[in-house]
């Protein structure tokens, strides 16, 4: 405690000469939360996981499980799928984004819409559908007569594939979509074949949105809960085993040992990111010229085969799982029925309110939040901006179970005041909503940079006030990206998992939660029911807020993000 | 006097931006502030407009001492280079914007829009939004923005310089036009000498926080009083010379010319700078002069359309270059080309002397 007052002391001292009293007391306000609900559980984790049987501090937690084999074996089994998925992930997901803005193929838009859906739904709904596809009980062997088993190894590769793919299209679509055709036109010019081009221009211009891609994708598939839960079988990965240590065996040390460990690749993936990002130049200059795929009859007919292919099994392992909600006795009873809907078990419709609640709640309070951190982060030269910047995208770092457990380490104890809110909804939206800060917070950060500083200076000159300048200048021109804002903290609070596993309780729990436990207590066609429709209604929101903005006539808003 | 500059000072950390400038500007001037970048000619319009605070100094409108009045009160009407058009806005409702901030009675605000821009000829246009207008069409919505509360000064922070050549010269003569009608005491900043001369009633060349010279353009082209003026405003020979006694200084090779425009009290025998004007530079032919002309060479003519450029080689000082502009039809009498001796003939009433 003595360390942090003397560290208080220096920053205030550092402070006090910039005598930005105004803007230090907002920077403060706006920091305190970003500690208490991210540094602090990440505190509390590190402490834990240093805690000794007599309960003193120690490494012995560290030196007992380094040295178990199997507890090896599990990180030697999260790397085996999360290094080849990472690599299957970026090579379908550059083809795809490639097809869409560098070919001639037909229907782009549809392509693209259904790359996002696995976004729409929560994170097990690929292993869900694969294990209705090719399951021992499944479609395929069904009506083959063949004996696939899809469970282990293989089904998370797929599923993580699946589940991490519109993440990495989404990246690889910005660096892809846009190009400077003179470029194209100089290397043509000198006699570049296509494949020269494609080298020599092409990839080095996406160079820096592969390495962002590789790391996003690699943190994702390594963090993963949802699907190696559903579909892993013996096959245990660190992100499952750290859910079975803690909720089922109450081994919260060994938890907190393996949240640390699941720590070290995703914060090394998200520095590393971070650091490209920031020396990557613009690779388009004003006088660029935009460039027009041009018809290659051949490769065009190629990319549109993979790109058709790769739609066909997203639409295959969702559609399995819509399919499968409808049958009356999977998979010896194909008839259709709506009495999956009923959900009879886990407190019925229940969880998909508290969803929504939560959703709601995580969209307002979020948008506000972030907004106003990015806000601060922009104005302010001081010490706290930097811990401002930095405290907002440290949760990129953070894998949601981490975060969770963090969350039980901080704030399950009497003696704390946020305890107040432990098990609530709100503790719930706050955890989501710090979950996902770091995109959150770099989308109204973007936002704000489109505001010109002379627009605050033009209004001033014609008399205008402060909050007339804030609500008839500003606000409108970062309106629809705040309303993509609040779409985004909707629609992920609507589909995570991972976050609030460990902070359900049976009054608060959440649909994406319902859907696991369903799918655990063998009544997989519910699972089926209540992941359609939380996709359902996650797509309704979607298409609801795009025809709103269409007509309020806000063009180009990025809702899917 | 309507607006008064006095002893303003502005300091940027350790960099002094503006330093003890005074100036005074008659009510329906035309003033440009002309000067290289970094010269603090923007930081000037600036404390002006009331968006900076001097360190020291006055800014007086009209006998009225503006400093504790915000740049929100002072009624400036201000044009930035990047239009700073509100997007969300259309035309009509970026024009009307100052007038509600002013507190305008609503009835009278319609005809006020439509007044402003009838005048930059864009009346047709008020229900467009700025991003479907051309640089032009939106630099011309800014200065109807800026009039339309009637200010009691008009700023212009180089409204030009993000157009292209053409609209530019269009649209400097609708501002002075618009300004003239008007008769709004108006201040420009630029880095465009032609600009500055074309459309200035007087122009305030400023160089590393200080003003070198106020004058009419004329005068300033005419009869720079700093060598710094007379390199920055328009094309100039400078040549290395010692001063004589009796007005007259010396080049290097030996030559002797007698100088009207002294604008240095440099004792006879130190180093001065000679200026002359490439149009003033005479040329002639045949062989060596007297003591009062220059031998040279051709060294490279250049086309300019209404005119020619020439290098000139000095005989005497072969490091530097010599450059006169001719017409086409000297060019033609004189027969010169690339290459021949030349002799070089300098004004008297046409050279300047400045310290070295």
């Amino acid at each position: 405690m003595s360390v942090a007052r003397a560290v208080g002391t220096r920053l205030l001292s550092s402070v006090h000469s910039h005598t930005q009293g105004k803007h230090l007391v907002l920077t403060v306000v706006v920091l305190v939360p970003g500690l208490v609900f991210v540094v602090y559980p990440l505190w509390a984790i590190l402490h834990q996981s240093f805690l000794g049987a007599d309960g003193q501090l120690s490494v012995e937690n560290y030196t007992r499980y380094f040295t178990d084999p199997s507890f090896l074996r599990i990180i030697g089994n999260s790397f085996a799928v999360a290094i080849p998925a990472t690599v299957v992930t970026l090579v379908i997901a550059y083809v795809f984004a490639y097809a869409l803005h560098r070919s001639a193929i037909a229907l782009k838009r549809i392509w693209y819409l259904i790359a996002m859906v696995p976004l729409f739904a929560p994170s097990l709904v690929q292993a869900l559908g694969l294990q209705l596809l090719l399951g021992r009980n499944g479609f395929v062997n069904r009506t083959l007569g063949t004996e696939f088993d899809i469970y282990g190894y293989w089904g998370i590769f797929i599923a993580d594939t699946l589940y991490a793919l519109p993440h990495a299209v989404l990246i690889l679509s910005a660096a892809l979509a846009v190009a400077d055709a003179r470029l194209y036109e100089s290397a043509r010019m000198l006699g570049a074949t296509e494949w020269r081009m494609f080298r020599t221009v092409t990839m080095p211009a996406t160079r820096y949105g592969l390495v962002s891609a590789t790391f996003i994708v690699f943190t994702i598939v390594i963090t993963d809960f949802g699907n190696p839960m559903v579909i892993g079988g013996d096959y245990s990965v660190l992100a499952t085993e750290i859910y079975n240590q803690v909720s089922g065996q109450a081994n919260f040390r060994l938890g907190a040992v393996i949240g640390i460990v699941l720590l070290v690749p995703a914060a090394v993936a998200v520095v590393v990111e971070r650091y490209v990002a920031h020396r990557q130049a613009a690779a388009i200059t004003a006088g660029a010229v935009p460039l027009v795929p041009q018809r290659q009859p051949a490769l065009d007919a190629a990319l549109l085969g993979f790109v058709a292919l790769v739609c066909l099994a997203i639409l295959a392992v969702v559609g399995m799982v819509v399919y499968a909600s409808f049958v009356k006795l999977w998979p010896y009873n194909l008839s259709l029925t709506l009495a999956n809907y009923d959900f009879d078990v886990q407190g019925g419709y229940e969880p998909f309110f508290t969803s929504l609640k939560m959703a709601l709640m995580a969209a307002i309070v979020g948008l506000v939040m972030t907004t106003l951190a990015a806000y601060v982060a922009q104005n302010t030269s001081t010490v706290f901006g930097r811990i401002l910047y930095f405290v907002s995208i440290l949760p990129a770092a953070v894998p949601g179970m981490v975060l969770g457990l963090g969350y039980i380490f901080a704030f399950n104890d009497p003696a704390n005041p946020v305890y107040v809110i432990y098990g609530s909804i709100l503790m719930l939206a706050l955890n989501t909503i710090y979950h996902y800060h770091a995109q959150g917070f770099l989308t109204a950060t973007t936002a704000l940079k489109q505001i010109d500083a002379t627009f605050d200076e033009a209004s001033e000159m014609l008399g205008g006030s402060f909050l007339r300048t804030f609500w008839q200048v500003h606000l409108p021109i970062i309106l629809p990206t705040l309303i993509g804002l609040g779409v985004f903290f909707f629609m992920r609070s609507m589909v995570t998992l991972s976050g609030v596993i460990f902070l359900v309780q049976p009054g608060t729990n959440l649909a994406a939660v319902s859907v696991l436990l369903l799918d655990d207590s063998g009544e997989t066609t519910q699972a089926a029911a209540f992941s359609t429709l939380i996709m359902a209604f996650v797509i309704a929101v979607l298409v609801g807020f795009q025809i709103i903005l269409r007509i309020a006539g806000f063009r180009n808003v990025r809702l899917i993000r | 006097m309507h607006l008064a500059l006095q002893d303003v000072t502005k300091r940027f950390g350790d960099v002094t931006a503006v330093r003890d400038v005074s100036l005074e500007i008659a009510r329906g001037e035309f003033v440009c502030f002309l000067g290289p970048s970094g010269c603090g000619k923007t930081t000037l319009l600036r404390l002006v407009a009331g968006l900076d605070t001097p360190d020291q100094g006055t800014i007086r409108l009209a006998d009225t001492d503006l400093t504790g009045t915000s740049a929100r009160d002072r009624n400036f009407g201000m044009v930035f280079q990047s239009y700073s058009l509100f997007p969300s806005m259309n035309v009509a409702r970026n024009v009307a914007y100052g007038l509600h901030c002013r507190r305008w009675p609503r009835e009278k605000i319609p005809q006020r829009v439509r007044e402003v821009l009838e005048l930059v000829h864009l009346a047709e246009q008020f229900d467009r939004y700025p991003s479907q207008l051309s640089g032009g069409q939106q630099q011309r919505v800014a200065l109807a923005r800026a009039l339309a509360p009637e200010p009691a000064v008009l700023l212009l922070d180089e409204p030009l310089s993000a157009l292209d050549a053409k609209v530019r010269m269009t649209l400097r003569e609708e501002v002075r036009r618009v300004q003239r009608r008007l008769g709004i005491t108006t201040i420009m900043v630029t880095h465009d000498q032609q600009e500055a001369l074309t459309m200035a009633d007087r122009v305030v060349v400023m160089n590393d926080g200080v003003i070198e010279q106020v004058d009419e353009p004329t005068e300033l082209y005419g009869a720079p009083a700093t060598a710094f003026v007379a390199d920055f405003v328009g094309a100039m020979n400078f040549l290395e010379a010692r001063a004589e006694s009796g007005g007259r200084v010396r080049l290097a090779g030996g030559t002797i010319l007698d100088c009207a425009n002294w604008r240095t009290d440099a004792a006879p025998g130190t180093p001065v700078r000679l200026a002359v004007r490439p149009e003033d530079t005479r040329l002639g032919r045949g062989g060596s002069g007297g003591t009062d002309t220059i031998d040279a060479r051709v060294e490279w003519i250049e086309f300019l359309g209404s005119s020619y450029r020439v290098d000139l080689r000095m005989k005497d000082d072969e490091a530097h270059l010599l450059r006169a502009e001719l017409s086409a039809n000297a060019i033609r009498e004189q027969g010169l080309s690339e290459g021949e001796p030349v002799v070089v003939t300098l004004p008297t009433e046409h050279l300047w002397v400045y310290s070295a």
